[in-house]
């Protein structure tokens, strides 16, 4: 390997990659540098415990290390390793038919914050309630509205890598979110009323 | 916990010499894709260039001699074997762009209209070309379904009772009449005194017309001839007739 450790933590993913084609040390380095975020994602979007999350991440990193002659320099490579993320998780999950459990309580403020800073409905419900019982809020949400409410506001992504991400057209994506985001509230407003 | 599975897949990967596919897999994979979406178009403009030949010479003009409506002239007269062909070879492009790497940002309205704009560029320009008769003369001949796309659009133009008439000519007899055999293999006797143009010549002899017009008592009596697109072996009795007259008012198209 003729960089080293601290000159490879500089560099930006796509180099990573077509050095990783060339030599599998390098691939270590993309690794580190994804494991905490994509463990992260894989909890926040599946009803997993530690153990399975890291079975499944061992399977995201081969399966990216396998395909890694595939990737597209014109995407980013975070997009793209979210979408193998996400995929690997859904087909992980789906035998179980089991794919949300819930966010910790950190999640769960960190959601109703960037929520609450988008839509002026949030100020209709009482925000010790939401955080609550945002659990149960998003545990009644439809997955297509969880995934891109997690990706657009705990996984920060912007438009365009969560259409990469989801395989979804951009204009898609807003219309996605800009529904996540009424039907939050919907079922926030029925939970409420159920009290 | 940090990292520890980067570590370990690191070495599972060393230990068990794991290595990426070659790039060659992935770009025959993308050029197959690419290669089926362009076929598809490719099938689809054809279909365009045969729709528009015969929505061309679907001879729109006499609709109401056919059906009491324009949209009831339409719906019998349609290509609807190409249409279909069409569609078919439409949806297979979206389906074809949608698995390409990025066809996944391409909504379904943009991929559609795309495909579309593109067949009836190609289509139009094929049609220009004369590719569309052409086509249309082929399928005749090998295509199974294609006959009896044909038979129905004959039984269209064949209701002698509603002044429609469809046949080959077999004989002609003077220069206003003449024989016709029907796809069933009955004989007519046809007279044409009111119908301009002509001249008919003996290389009108086995030509399909259709006619409209309305029954005499002794001859089917024409008021409109034109040719009609079929396959010979359609009409029920190939004309055998001689001709018995060099001339005659029948339009030719």
């Amino acid at each position: 390997m003729g960089k080293t450790p601290q000159q490879c933590r500089e560099m930006r993913d796509a180099e990573l990659v077509s050095l990783s084609l060339e030599n599998e040390d390098y691939f270590l380095y993309l690794m580190e540098r994804y494991e905490k975020k994509l463990l992260s994602y894989i909890s926040k979007i599946s009803h997993i415990n530690l153990d399975e999350a890291e079975d499944v991440l061992q399977e995201v990193f081969i399966k990216v290390f396998r395909n890694l002659a595939s990737f597209d320099k014109s995407l980013s490579f975070s997009a793209w390793i979210y979408r193998i993320t996400r995929n690997e998780t859904i087909s992980h999950f789906r035998k179980n038919k089991v794919y949300y459990n819930g966010l910790n309580q950190e999640e769960n403020e960190l959601l109703l914050n960037s929520l609450e800073s988008e839509v002026d409905t949030a100020q209709e419900l009482d925000n010790k309630f939401l955080e609550k019982n945002m659990g149960k809020v998003l545990d009644r949400l439809d997955n297509k509205y969880r995934e891109v409410l997690v990706l657009k506001y705990l996984e920060e992504k912007d438009y365009k890598e969560i259409a990469d991400i989801l395989k979804k057209p951009m204009g898609t994506v807003a219309i996605l979110l800009k529904r996540a985001k009424e039907n939050f509230y919907e079922q926030a407003q029925k939970i409420k009323m159920e009290f | 916990m940090t990292n520890q599975i980067s570590e370990k897949i690191y070495k599972k990967i060393k230990e068990e010499q794991i290595k990426p596919r070659p790039r060659w897999e992935f770009l025959l994979k993308d050029y197959t894709v690419w290669s089926f979406f362009g076929v598809s178009l490719v099938v689809g403009s054809l279909a365009v260039a045969v729709l528009l030949y015969m929505l061309v010479n679907n001879d729109w003009d006499l609709y109401s001699y056919v059906s009491g409506s324009f949209l009831g002239f339409l719906f019998a007269t349609l290509p609807y074997f190409w249409l279909a062909i069409f569609l078919l070879f439409i949806v297979l492009a979206y389906f074809n762009l949608k698995h390409t790497k990025k066809g996944y940002l391409y909504s379904l309205g943009k991929i559609i209209a795309l495909s579309l704009l593109i067949s009836f560029i190609f289509g139009g320009s094929l049609y220009a070309a004369g590719l569309g008769k052409t086509i249309d003369k082929v399928a005749g001949g090998q295509v199974p379904y294609y006959e009896r796309m044909m038979a129905h659009r004959q039984a269209v133009w064949h209701q002698p009772q509603k002044g429609l008439l469809v046949g080959e000519v077999s004989e002609i007899v003077s220069p206003v009449r003449f024989n016709l055999v029907d796809p069933g293999g009955e004989q007519w006797c046809v007279e044409c005194p009111r119908v301009p143009r002509c001249p008919l010549v003996k290389e009108n002899i086995q030509t399909p017309v259709k006619i409209v017009g309305e029954e005499g008592e002794d001859c089917f009596q024409a008021r409109i001839i034109r040719s009609f697109r079929t396959m010979p072996h359609m009409m029920g009795v190939p004309g055998k007739g001689h001709c018995g007259a060099t001339q005659c008012p029948m339009r030719n198209r």
